[in-house]
């Protein structure tokens, strides 16, 4: 009864004639429910619309019926610009909806744009600014521009032309308001909601980008979220693993590999205390029975209540920081180990010579070997030493200019008075640039290759020492040796030194591991002593100056090792270049200028 | 007189072990690797091997299980090493070995505990 006397009230004015009879009184209020409930029907068409575009061709049509008009404009503001601008557009001709921002078929002053009420131009094609908008207009008596406002902001406005040389009555006008009300809140729902569709998505991309895996539960523990990496963690797709509990689809075991009970896990006892719980775990990967070693982080999301009403767990791979733990365990076992042979040879001895009565030339035996095994032991330390200063970066070089030839010779020097007579052959050219090097860490290096091959090859065997300018490692020898495994550094073009030899080789399996610290090709080992730790020693000092170590070798055949050194640019220049420079007429440089 | 196998890759720990136990009245064998370990117990069925688990080839915990499993169960075996962790000792007794010897020893302490592990009767 209200709503029908309201609308009498507003329609009132635009049937004022006098003399109006009881029947046409009828007829008018019949028309207003209908209008009414045209319109009501409009806004909830236009309401219902989430997407932009689509409630604005609604709007456009319902305007347009409803007011019987020759022209519709929406006028609206955008995220990037305040001042509206036209956004759709009905005429005769049909509706638009209009992308770009230039070349807008309409256009109205920013102050009607602006405007907080309604504002009627009559005639609007002689209003000077409008004068620009032609054909549109035209056509039009006058234009009726509503504000689009909704809580508080103003969205922009609603244009509608009519043809006819009559006003707008008063109901078309309370009309439009009505209708811009619902507009502009549809308007601004629609643009909340692409807002939040936009924050949904970015959350998401962000949360798709965190290379760990990543799982939300709610507080039954089923899974409400996973980002990529964990849908790959579990290597199953999301839709199949949402909603399933977590701990069914993590399959967590104790780093023994043997399950515990549910209750210890993470992800139960973050929602049960309220905290953040971290664990690191074993998880098993499909039915293959392999795992993973992973450490888990869950926090709890508390609602208003201070409940845990969801919880975050992050699964970070730990598999490369546990092989580094593995070698480092591996490494001061292998250590020890070392140690502790000539410390019982030492000890033994020692207490032997202290408790029994014996010849002297036993005495003597003793004694010397107790001796070589204490020099062996200081040996074994000093290698160590090396190794550990060299990995933690501690390992100073004392760079100078080195001549390979000289190196060479030193190393040939020290080495042919072996037990088992090498033969040499040596071919170093003599032009060959000086590197930049320590020079008794390179030493060193050399030393331990020569070494390697005269132990490992038969008496009165041949050494080959080669040196040259550039690679000296056949195309593919890059496979062999451990630095393969980071991808291959490409040898540094400088100088090259390869050790050759024809003694027992090594097979494939034992070359992928030759660099390893305490790592002996096994039947060898007795006869050629020593710990292991030269070779790995020899590959950091080359890698410490900027080289890099290769080996080729096959059973039997004997093995190359080598390495490559960069050169020095200014030792290049100056040996290589200097002649030359000298040499060049000076006027040549002003031929070029 | 009793035979001991003494089996180690190291020479110098060969002949402290021998020196240790001379005077003692044991016949004592050398073997540096497993293979040849395997084919002196077999033919020679030492009282007691006293085995090094680094040993070239297969090493001293395989060598140890064929000893027990394939040539005399009831054969005692020490194991030697320079690896003194817990996983080695439980793997030794795994293996079956009757008695775990870490390096550095005492050669009195070795020749008492050789002595002690013959006098026991076998089971």
């Amino acid at each position: 009864m209200t709503t029908n006397t309201r609308v009498q009230e507003r329609t009132r004015p635009t049937n004022s004639s006098p003399g109006v009879t009881g029947q046409l009184d009828e007829l008018q209020l019949l028309r207003a429910a209908a209008q009414s409930c045209a319109l009501m029907r409009a806004g909830m068409t236009v309401l219902s619309e989430l997407d932009e575009e689509a409630l604005l061709t609604t709007a456009l049509d319902a305007v347009w019926s409803l007011l019987r008009a020759d022209l519709v404009a929406f006028f609206l503001t955008t995220d990037q610009e305040e001042q509206p601008r036209l956004r759709a557009l009905r005429t005769p001709e049909g509706s638009q909806i209009i992308q770009g921002r230039d070349d807008a078929p309409l256009s109205l002053p920013p102050k009607v744009l602006a405007s907080r009420v309604p504002v009627e131009i009559s005639r609007p094609w002689q209003t000077s600014p409008l004068s620009r908008n032609g054909d549109i207009l035209r056509s039009v008596q006058s234009v009726l521009v509503a504000p689009l406002d909704v809580r508080g902001s103003h969205l922009g406005a609603l244009a509608v032309g009519k043809r006819g040389p009559e006003p707008f009555r008063r109901d078309h006008v309370g009309m439009l308001s009505t209708l811009t009300q619902q507009v502009a809140l549809a308007v601004d729902n629609a643009r909340r909601i692409d807002q939040a569709r936009l924050q949904e998505r970015r959350t998401r991309d962000l949360l798709d980008s965190v290379a760990d895996a990543l799982f939300v539960v709610d507080d039954g523990l089923r899974i409400v979220y996973l980002n990529q990496a964990a849908a790959a963690l579990v290597r199953q797709p999301v839709d199949r693993v949402l909603g399933q509990p977590v701990l069914e689809v993590l399959h967590l075991l104790d780093e023994a590999g043997s399950s515990t009970s549910p209750e210890a896990r993470a992800f139960p006892r973050a929602i049960k205390e309220g905290r953040v719980v971290t664990e690191t775990a074993a998880l098993a990967l499909g039915e293959s029975g392999s795992s993973l070693p992973v450490a888990l982080s869950v926090a709890p999301v508390k609602a208003p209540d201070g409940q845990a009403a969801y919880a975050v767990g992050i699964i970070h791979d730990i598999s490369r920081e546990k092989k580094i733990e593995r070698m480092k365990t591996e490494f001061v076992s292998m250590a020890s180990h070392e140690i502790r042979t000539p410390l019982a040879a030492l000890q033994g001895f020692t207490e032997l010579l202290l408790s029994r009565d014996v010849s002297p030339s036993v005495q003597r035996d003793w004694l010397s070997l107790m001796n070589e095994e204490s020099t062996r032991l200081a040996t074994l330390i000093e290698e160590l030493l090396d190794l550990t200063r060299i990995e933690s970066g501690r390992m100073r070089l004392r760079r100078e200019p080195v001549s390979i030839a000289d190196l060479v010779s030193r190393v040939v020097a020290l080495m042919e008075r072996h037990e088992k007579r090498p033969r040499f052959e040596i071919c170093v050219p003599e032009d060959l640039p000086q590197v930049m090097a320590d020079p008794g860490k390179l030493t060193q290096v050399l030393a331990n290759l020569v070494s390697n091959a005269i132990n490992y090859s038969p008496p009165r065997s041949r050494v080959r020492i080669r040196a040259q300018r550039g690679c000296l490692a056949k195309p593919g020898t890059e496979h062999l040796g451990p630095l393969a495994e980071d991808g291959g550094i490409a040898c540094p073009a400088g100088i090259s030194v390869a050790v050759r030899d024809r003694g027992l080789g090594v097979s494939p399996e034992d070359l992928r591991r030759i660099f390893e610290p305490f790592y002996r090709v096994h039947p060898a080992k007795a006869e050629a002593g020593g710990a292991g730790l030269g070779l790995a020693i020899a590959k950091a000092v080359v890698e410490r100056h900027g080289g890099r170590m290769w080996v080729e070798s096959s059973p039997g055949r004997g093995s190359t090792f080598g390495f490559c050194l960069p050169l020095d640019e200014r030792s290049v220049r100056r040996q290589d270049g200097d002649g030359r420079f000298e040499s060049r007429p000076t006027t040549d440089e002003g031929a070029v200028l | 007189m009793k035979t001991i196998l003494v089996v180690d890759d190291e020479p110098t720990i060969r002949m402290l072990v021998a020196a240790s136990l001379d005077g003692n009245g044991y016949l004592i064998l050398e073997a540096a690797d497993g293979a040849k370990a395997l084919d002196l117990a077999r033919r020679e069925q030492p009282d007691l091997v006293l085995l090094d688990i680094a040993i070239p080839g297969v090493d001293g915990f395989e060598v140890c299980r064929r000893l027990k499993a394939e040539i005399a169960p009831h054969m005692p075996v020490l194991l030697l090493t320079g690896f003194d962790q817990q996983s080695y000792r439980e793997r030794a007794s795994q293996v079956g070995a009757d008695g775990f010897v870490a390096k550095p020893f005492s050669p009195a302490a070795l020749v008492a505990l050789i002595d002690r592990t013959l006098a026991a009767p076998a089971v």
